[in-house]
């Protein structure tokens, strides 16, 4: 099915949310328009500020009552930002309302509330996408390499992703993290519970290289680097253990880091142990590195707004670390949203759909209730 | 092995990267003839002596019928480790390296180890304890804690 008209985009939150990237892929694909920012109408006042910021800075009109904004004709998809906790509500209603939803990761807070937007989206017969690293062209390679039995039977696959963002701190005691098993809290200003926020990746690649679902998970949350963690009782860092139904073993390490841990945005990589010996797929492979007589890379000066580095808007104007530069290979896609946009109009079901989502949530949760037991957690979970 | 352990452990005391807080080994070595159990249990000496810590709770997983092991481990000061052994059919060995500290990190991407590479290097004796905890969570499939297997005594 191939719209005349361009496929319009309700965009659900603004500044300091991924909805900054995410507008921007959209705005890249010609087949979509922006229609209008909109948010709950009982939003905290600093979040609807925000909205109405990012509305101006994109020429929208900011609608402040959901239900009003998915009454719109002209709306077909909406991009779903809204903070963890209510993201659930806010996609199931979008779904319900028959527009297609393009999802911020990890999709929803709970393994119920990413339950019910599967169930909203297939009710609903409208299509739904979850933000991922699938489309990089290492991960595209290493899927490659597992469907074409470059290295054997796959026994193990190994994937570590990490942001090299944040001013590490000297001051935190050495000692295991007392971890809650039933997280509640995601959101903060200076922090995020880092093993779902950069773990969701690797699970999420893991579950699409393979094309595993996963059985039981191990897990350990750790405070290594952040007094602004510590202080929210949140992970800086996490590492799962995993078996997936196939019985391959798989391991994750995930967290951020540090602005000088990496001479870039943090390892990126992705290990396949098979029967033929280990292939490694990296972000940064192939590379150029660059080294020149220019004053050494620093970190940006601190937004204390946003001490993490989390959104490109507050630190719009700090300069790129520039040693490393990979070597473009061709990619199937180099916007997530024009493959969601692709789906749409060839009726089919994302490659990470709401589902893979749900399971990805799922993972998660799973690792924070073993990483608060010692012991290894079987799947499916209860839906707390 | 001895020149890359050393060369770690001499940076790690220049505290250039500060307390290092997470090690993970991707190993790919050759069939030597050794048990893939004591191999494993070498390199979580080496992470161990980099990380100085102890473990407290070790999880080994292991497909049945492969030559593939991996352990996850936590260490007293709440520090982990991710070691993969595998064993096969190459020319030469391979070791990935990511060791992070609090202030930086170092990386060995997967170089080839040059012929002569010496993976039986064995920096630090194996302690019984771990060996027994690597052997008895892999027997049960599920997470050891050091405790349930140390005579502290």
């Amino acid at each position: 099915m191939s719209k005349t008209k361009p496929y319009g985009i309700l965009l659900i939150a603004g500044l300091m949310t991924h909805q900054e990237n995410y507008a921007d892929f959209f705005l890249a694909d010609p087949r979509c328009k922006l229609i209008a920012v909109a948010d709950e109408s009982d939003v905290p006042t600093r979040r609807a500020d925000l909205n109405r910021k990012f509305a101006s800075e994109k020429n929208l009109p900011y609608i402040s009552d959901l239900d009003e904004a998915l009454e719109l004709e002209d709306v077909d998809i909406v991009s779903v930002c809204a903070e963890h906790e209510r993201r659930g509500r806010v996609a199931v209603k979008c779904a319900r309302a028959g527009k297609h939803i393009y999802l911020d990761k990890p999709m929803a807070y709970s393994v119920a509330d990413a339950s019910e937007i599967v169930s909203a989206v297939e009710s609903s017969g409208v299509k739904s996408q979850v933000y991922s690293m699938v489309h990089s062209s290492w991960a595209q390679k290493a899927k490659r390499a597992v469907e074409s039995s470059a290295i054997g039977e796959l026994i193990a696959i190994h994937c570590d992703i990490l942001f090299a963002k944040g001013y590490t701190s000297d001051s935190i005691s050495r000692k295991p993290r007392n971890q809650d098993p039933y997280p509640k809290r995601f959101t903060f200003i200076d922090s995020k519970r880092e093993l779902r926020a950069t773990g969701v990746y690797s699970v999420g690649l893991i579950r699409w290289i393979t094309g595993a679902e996963v059985k039981t998970v191990f897990g350990v949350t750790g405070n290594y680097f952040f007094e602004e963690h510590l202080h929210n009782h949140v992970e800086d860092f996490g590492i799962l253990a995993m078996k997936l139904g196939s019985d391959v073993v798989a391991t994750i390490s995930a967290g951020r880091i540090g602005y000088t841990s990496h001479p870039s945005h943090g390892p990126m990589r992705v290990h396949l142990v098979g029967t033929k010996g280990v292939m490694t797929f990296d972000a940064y492979n192939p590379r150029i590195e660059v080294y020149t007589n220019e004053p050494s890379w620093a970190p940006p000066q601190m937004n204390p707004e946003d001490p993490m580095g989390f959104w490109n808007n507050t630190y719009k104007n700090s300069k790129p670390k520039k040693t490393w530069i990979p070597i473009s290979t061709n990619q199937r896609y180099n916007n997530d949203v024009s493959y969601f946009i692709d789906c749409i109009e060839s009726n089919l079901d994302s490659e990470v759909s709401a589902k893979d989502g749900a399971a990805q949530v799922e993972i998660l949760m799973a690792g924070y209730l073993s990483a608060a037991t010692g012991n290894v957690v079987s799947l499916p979970i209860p839906k707390e | 092995m001895e020149f890359l352990y050393q060369t770690v452990k001499e940076i790690i005391e220049t505290g250039r990267v500060g307390t290092p807080v997470f090690v993970r080994f991707i190993v790919q070595i050759m069939p030597s003839g050794e048990h893939i159990l004591d191999t494993l249990a070498r390199f979580l000496v080496i992470a161990g002596s980099w990380l100085a810590s102890i473990p407290i709770r070790v999880y080994v997983q292991h497909k049945e019928n492969s030559a593939q092991i991996t352990a996850s481990v936590e260490y007293t000061g709440g520090q982990t480790a991710l070691v993969s052994i595998n064993i096969a059919n190459i020319l030469t060995s391979r070791i990935d390296l990511m060791m992070i500290g609090n202030k930086g990190a170092l990386y060995q991407d997967g170089e080839m180890m040059p012929p002569g590479f010496d993976i039986d290097f064995e920096p630090l004796s194996i302690p019984e304890w771990l060996m027994d905890a690597i052997e008895q969570s892999l027997f049960a499939g599920k997470p050891v804690s050091i405790e349930e297997v140390v005579d502290f005594e």
